[in-house]
């Protein structure tokens, strides 16, 4: 679709070419929406708008394209204020920027000579996977108010029968204080205390209020653990749960709990936003991910961070009282958390080109299988992954693993020894009474907060709250350190 | 390094052949580089389906089943025809497609752009380069033409000679009974004193039954084409 801009009271409008000209003189000739530059219409509250059309598109930022509505239907919107069109791709001076996913590497482009605009048209790799975001191809928005049915009063929506202990109990307060007076929120608590829970009296306070909730997660793995939880508390709520290849598409839900990527078609559509694992590698690592809670969210949104490794950039937010806090260093069941025993193996590497463990982590992994104790093993890399799988006998999983799912639930259940993974692991995945080790702790992909995250997976439950962690290395390093470092702090705190 | 097509980063080794510039160095690695399988060994030498990959019950002598058909249907007995692809549509194939014409990732055509040139200049015979079209409406969909832009590699100037009438339904979800036998497969030529006596080498990007580029051979051998042929990207298993 190409534009020409006109003008109306000094403002600058753009009009598509599909329409009339109805004798309108344009200050442009037509072309991709990037090349042009417009303002916004103003808001008529006399205007009989399209409800079909507020329902499909509040709270969303999506392409022209992706809209089956008519060019005319959706321009009179347009004019009247309640859509707003803007670039999907922006040049600045230095390069381009996606709007939608905020890339800006230029190799992350790319351009080809395009039959819609006539003209070299450059567009996003980085998301063309929900569709392509190009110079001609506009972003739709609504801008009247919004109206969704499934968002309700809930007079009394939570059933919970669970006690908080008293540190949850604090945490929960802050959290449901947040919510109210709509700030931000850190929850910093060790891994195994019980975050859902504390979320539950501030959700449930939200619900009452009618208020529209994300709950944005790094993993699939956390969603997945994470939607039947808060559907069994709150059984009256509307819940869905969005993440790449999922079914449902409810996406009207008063509850939503999404991977952060689903988020990038929101926009303005929540009064809380929980970032469960704000660290997670997605999350630090990929400014997209940031971008797209931060728009999914409304202005005046409360936002809750929950972690249990917050980053140097957080912590100074804290200590600086930009940021409140509040820390949780004791589990719920109040034992202390498994400190990492370091194990030096030599050149794991090498052992495993010849087909071999290093002895220390063969013995360690033997007498394991041998006394029918679980164990996760984690390793640097898929391809490793897949030599100590085939040595040890044992299943992988890793992300690009379709039958992943399957075989974390049959872990679970006892139905396998152990499993071999890589990072993906790491977070979230509750497995009662398992002893984990790392193959290769020195390798740069393990930082203090991975480290942290996996030791986090040990003694969790209460009759359970020991197990071992043993971190086998060729080279200690600064991260490993500072991750037992980390441990034994939230232990002394507790 | 950062593969172009999964993001992964990669070890560059570099092979003499890229040291010395006679091979552009590869934007794909080695992981996605090998899903992708070049056609070879024993061929019907009509269709250039690969036997090796095919049920044996599918040949007969040097020619699949799927050619006799169209051999004994008199429609289309007394017409040369012949196909050649570079690459195998196997799964890896058909996600590469998925994101380069239904999401619409123009790149995509870098990143085979090598192995593609070499097998022009194995198959080049100084022939007339038609790109098979897209209709209108689909053209717009997707904003580009992937058959223009594969012909576009091999030759300056694709000769852009044939029309596609608006399809009902995409021909990627038909059977094969509903794509031999549609009657919307006609194509309509914009200049016909272009095609007379000429030998004329479509271009297309994946030969599933060869209905589409059959019928395309049809209207320019109904407008005194002298031989027509095809070269795919991928042949569909």
């Amino acid at each position: 679709m190409r534009f020409a801009v006109f003008s109306s009271s000094g403002r600058r409008y753009l009009h598509p070419e599909a329409l009339p000209a109805q004798g309108r003189t344009f200050l442009s000739s037509f072309t991709a929406i990037a090349k042009l530059s417009f303002d916004e219409p103003p808001l008529n509250q006399q205007f009989h708008f399209s409800d079909s059309l507020q329902r499909a598109l509040q709270g969303k930022l999506l392409l022209l394209d992706e809209l089956p509505f008519s060019i005319e239907v959706l321009h009179t919107h347009y004019l009247h204020g309640y859509i707003g069109l803007m670039k999907s791709i922006a040049k600045l001076h230095n390069g381009y920027v996606c709007q939608r996913c905020g890339n800006d590497e230029p190799h992350e482009f790319a351009a080809f000579s395009c039959a819609r605009c006539g003209e070299t048209c450059t567009y996003c790799r980085k998301c063309i996977m929900m569709g392509r975001a190009s110079e001609c191809q506009p972003l739709v928005f609504w801008r009247g108010h919004q109206s969704i049915p499934a968002i309700q009063k809930h007079r009394n929506p939570l059933r919970w029968e669970g006690d908080l202990s008293p540190e949850q109990a604090q945490a929960a307060h802050a959290v449901a204080n947040a919510i109210e007076q709509r700030r931000r929120q850190l929850v910093w608590a060790v891994c195994g205390s019980g975050k859902t829970e504390l979320l539950f009296p501030g959700l449930a306070l939200a619900f009452q209020q009618g208020l529209r909730v994300c709950i944005a997660t790094p993993r699939v793995d956390v969603a997945l653990e994470l939607e039947p939880r808060l559907r069994a508390v709150f059984p009256m709520l509307s819940i869905a749960a969005l993440y790449g290849g999922s079914k449902q598409k409810s996406e009207e839900s008063q509850l939503i709990v999404s991977t952060a990527h689903q988020l990038l078609r929101f926009r303005d559509a929540f009064d809380v936003m929980v970032i469960d694992e704000v660290d997670a590698f997605p999350y630090s690592f990929d400014p997209m991910l940031a971008l797209a809670v931060e728009r999914a969210a409304k202005k005046e949104a409360a936002v809750i961070f929950l972690t249990a490794t917050p980053n140097e950039e957080m912590k100074r937010q804290v200590k600086t009282g930009v940021l409140p806090a509040v820390k949780i260093p004791v589990r719920y069941h109040r034992r202390p958390l498994p400190v990492p025993e370091f194990v030096w193996c030599g050149n794991w590497e090498k052992r495993l080109q010849k087909r071999k463990l290093p002895n220390v982590v063969n013995h360690w992994c033997l007498q394991r299988l041998n006394r029918n104790q679980p164990f996760l093993l984690f390793v640097p890399s898929v391809s490793t992954a897949e030599q100590v799988k085939s040595i040890l006998g044992v299943p992988a999983a890793y992300a690009d693993d379709p039958e992943r799912k399957e075989k974390v639930e049959k872990f679970r259940r006892g139905e396998i020894p152990a499993i071999v993974t890589t990072t993906i692991l790491e977070r979230g995945v509750t497995i009662p009474r398992i002893d984990v080790a790392v193959l290769g702790a020195e390798h740069n992909i393990f930082t203090e907060s991975a480290l942290v995250q996996i030791a986090g997976r040990v003694g969790r439950s209460a009759e359970a709250p020991d197990g071992d962690v043993a971190f086998f290395h060729f080279g200690k390093t600064k991260a490993m350190a500072a991750a037992r470092r980390h441990i034994m702090e939230m232990n002394e705190q507790a | 390094m950062r593969c172009r097509w999964c993001g992964q980063f990669y070890r560059e080794a570099l092979s003499w052949s890229e040291i010395f510039g006679v091979k552009e160095q590869d934007l794909l690695c080695g992981k996605c580089r090998q899903s992708l399988t070049f056609i070879s060994g024993e061929i019907c030498r009509v269709c250039g389906r690969m036997r090796e990959l095919t049920d044996p019950s599918y040949f007969q002598k040097e020619i699949c089943v799927d050619c006799l058909r169209w051999e004994e249907d008199e429609n289309w007995r007394n017409e040369f025809f012949q196909n050649r692809s570079l690459y195998v549509y196997n799964e890896a194939m058909k996600q590469f497609m998925i994101r380069f014409k239904f999401r619409g990732d123009a790149a995509f055509a870098d990143l085979i752009k090598f192995d593609w040139k070499r097998f022009w200049r194995k198959h080049d015979a100084n022939e007339l380069v038609v790109p098979i079209p897209l209709s209108e409406e689909r053209l717009y969909e997707r904003g580009f033409n992937q058959s223009l832009i594969l012909a576009q590699m091999l030759t300056d100037d694709p000769a852009d000679l044939l029309i596609r009438p608006h399809p009902i339904e995409k021909q990627s979800k038909k059977t094969r009974k509903e794509r031999v036998n549609s009657g919307q497969q006609r194509f309509e030529l914009k200049d016909e004193a272009a095609v007379k006596d000429k030998e004329i080498v479509l271009i297309d990007d994946i030969y599933t039954t060869g209905t589409t580029v059959r019928n395309a051979a049809k209207t320019l051998y109904q407008h005194g084409a002298r031989r027509v042929r095809s070269l795919t990207l991928a042949r569909a298993v």
